[in-house]
């Protein structure tokens, strides 16, 4: 099934619940986020076309995969949202401490030295 | 297409030491309500349509529009490599678009970018990474990377899962990802002190707007020369 917008153009999600089948999450979570905006390489819009890396769309991965684009719309969606578990968030709060400390006492300039922050340590 | 830029944080609040005060005072609220008033007026006043874009998110989890990218095209920034659009005096600033059918002359981009600024050039080549990029590595643990060649930035890589996470520290991403611990949690008395402790409270109080907050990570703008006079004041 394609959802398509009133524009004709296609998308991944109708005004609705749709869940996505846990199995094939599992199977094309990381592809999915290779192939979307997760990990942005080059997107500059400067760049020649063999070199710019743009993120495909949900219809473009569905057509490459073979997918429903409800399905892969879902999968990024949750697949975004779960790259990162709970240890992510004390880790970010603690760069963040580091870093705006560090900011205040000298600026970039003065940006760890030979304290890093305990995300890195 | 008007795109406004503005309500940046205060000098005061870039440069607390506690991450908890910009995390608390981020927010697009004030741009978005200035975009809604210029968009009634030219309904009311001019008589043409006038759509405040929304600032949150359509289907998909996906934005309405690329803010980002009409700013570039408006040439109220520049990108840049940490990711937000820069404007070369003011450097970060938030963001509002409004379409419209009042007829306007175009603007256009900027002629110069505002990134990669000297400094940053200066310290790309004897040390091999920006402010940005030295603050949040992408190779360590943060979002940020990439090379600049001939006053370009070139082979530019950001981790836009972790940026999120960080950017929406205590807001959806925290939420779901605390409410999945709790939900996972087969003893009761620690999935009391998870729905009770300080993280899910904190992001409670967040994502009720009880505490107003948006945007909840800058570190890579914190450090970011481009604007960085009006961070220095007395």
């Amino acid at each position: 099934m394609t959802a398509d917008a009133s524009d004709g153009q296609p998308r991944g999600e109708y005004s609705g619940f749709h869940v996505v089948d846990p199995d094939l999450y599992d199977r094309y979570r990381h592809e999915i986020l290779e192939l979307g905006n997760s990990h942005q390489r080059n997107i500059n819009e400067f760049l020649p076309d063999d070199t710019r890396g743009r993120a495909w769309t949900d219809a473009e991965i569905a057509e490459h995969l073979g997918l429903d684009i409800r399905d892969v719309t879902e999968i990024r969606v949750v697949a975004e949202h779960d790259k990162y578990g709970i240890e992510e968030y004390e880790a970010s709060a603690r760069f963040k401490d580091a870093a705006s400390a560090s900011y205040r006492s000298g600026g970039v300039k003065n940006l760890y030295g030979d304290n890093p922050p305990p995300t890195r340590q | 297409m008007i795109v406004l830029g503005g309500a940046a944080p205060r000098a005061g609040e870039w440069n607390s030491p506690r991450p908890e005060v910009l995390e608390t005072l981020g927010t697009a609220d004030r741009i978005g309500v200035t975009a809604s008033a210029v968009a009634r007026q030219i309904e009311d006043d001019l008589g043409y349509y006038a759509l405040s874009v929304p600032t949150g998110t359509d289907q998909g989890d996906r934005a309405f529009m690329s803010f980002a990218d009409a700013a570039v095209a408006a040439g109220v920034g520049s990108p840049s490599l940490a990711g937000p659009t820069l404007h070369p005096e003011h450097g970060f600033l938030y963001l509002a678009v409004i379409l419209t059918s009042l007829p306007l002359p175009f603007d256009g981009p900027l002629a110069e970018p505002a990134c990669p600024a000297p400094s940053c050039l200066d310290m790309y080549a004897s040390e091999g990474v920006t402010p940005c990029t030295q603050v949040c590595n992408i190779d360590d643990g943060g979002c940020l990377g990439g090379e600049i060649q001939e006053g370009l930035v070139i082979g530019r890589k950001y981790d836009a899962d972790r940026c999120r996470d960080r950017v929406y520290h205590y807001w959806v991403p925290g939420y779901q990802t605390a409410l999945e611990q709790a939900l996972s949690e087969p003893d009761a008395r620690r999935r009391k002190m998870i729905l009770y402790g300080s993280f899910f409270t904190r992001t409670m109080w967040s994502i009720t707007y009880s505490n107003v907050s948006q945007g909840q990570c800058f570190e890579c703008v914190r450090v970011c020369p481009v604007g960085g006079d009006r961070r220095a004041l007395k």
